[in-house]
């Protein structure tokens, strides 16, 4: 099993560090260019979720963002220091009332592209697992 | 640092084209929305999207879209997006943006749309 870690202050431009980390397990653990896809968009949401909504962007706290891979799968875990989160009461994106708004669309956007998806430490940390083939 | 290069073309007094070129994520989105803010302002008919070489857009990008249909349903301008690839456009249908939004094959097909509202 092997696994990679990283923590980024919370600055949105930042995102540039993840999505670097992102290029750089592709080079180490075989991914299609689909699954490569869908990992490079729930990774940067959820992590702009943490920076964003999380660490309500402040700078002094920092997002912890861990890969564990498993055999076919590979585990990221996201995890803030921020207030946490109820995600069972999340409102519906495509719902037509919902539709202006500038956010609330990153949890949906990654349920879709996600094998699963769970939260731990009352919404601070999200899971996301990717199956490989 | 911005990862997204976006190159405005008046056309005419009417019709404004804004070419994306790269990544729209939660950073770039913030340049997406002054370039579409300034659009909208310029009291055009049209303004088209060019989306050809945009390699990916996140949650944050669709937000600046859609944080204008009100305004732009209010005014009158036509919000077109065109040339957009297959792996960008599945986030669009994810959200249901697809149904609501005017998005077409290409430039020539976005030129032919009159007013014809954002949803």
């Amino acid at each position: 099993m092997a696994e990679f870690n990283i923590q980024i202050p919370s600055i949105i431009e930042n995102i540039r560090v993840i999505e670097s980390f992102i290029d750089n397990v592709k080079d180490k653990v075989h991914i299609t260019d689909d699954i490569y896809g869908n990992i490079m968009i729930s990774v940067t949401e959820s992590v702009t979720n943490a920076i964003k909504h999380g660490n309500k962007e402040d700078s002094k706290k920092t997002v912890t963002l861990n890969l564990k891979v498993e055999g076919k799968n590979l585990h990221f875990s996201v995890e803030d220091q921020g207030e946490g989160f109820n995600h069972e009461i999340l409102p519906d994106p495509t719902a037509p009332e919902n539709l202006e708004k500038t956010s609330g669309r990153g949890i949906f956007i990654i349920k879709s592209l996600c094998d699963d998806v769970s939260f731990e430490n009352e919404g601070r940390k999200v899971n996301l697992t990717f199956v490989t083939a | 640092m911005s990862l997204i290069e976006i190159t405005v073309i008046v056309e005419s007094k009417d019709l404004i084209i804004l070419k994306l070129k790269g990544d729209i994520d939660a950073s770039s989105s913030i340049r997406l929305d002054k370039e579409l803010e300034a659009a909208v302002l310029g009291a055009y008919n049209r303004i088209l999207i060019d989306c050809t070489h945009l390699d990916y857009i996140s949650s944050a990008g669709l937000g600046v879209f859609m944080s204008y249909i009100h305004e732009l349903e209010e005014k009158k301008i036509t919000l077109i997006l065109f040339g957009i690839a297959e792996k960008v456009f599945e986030i669009f249908s994810i959200l249901g943006l697809s149904e609501i939004m005017n998005i077409v094959k290409d430039k020539q097909e976005a030129l032919n749309l009159k007013y014809i509202g954002n949803n």
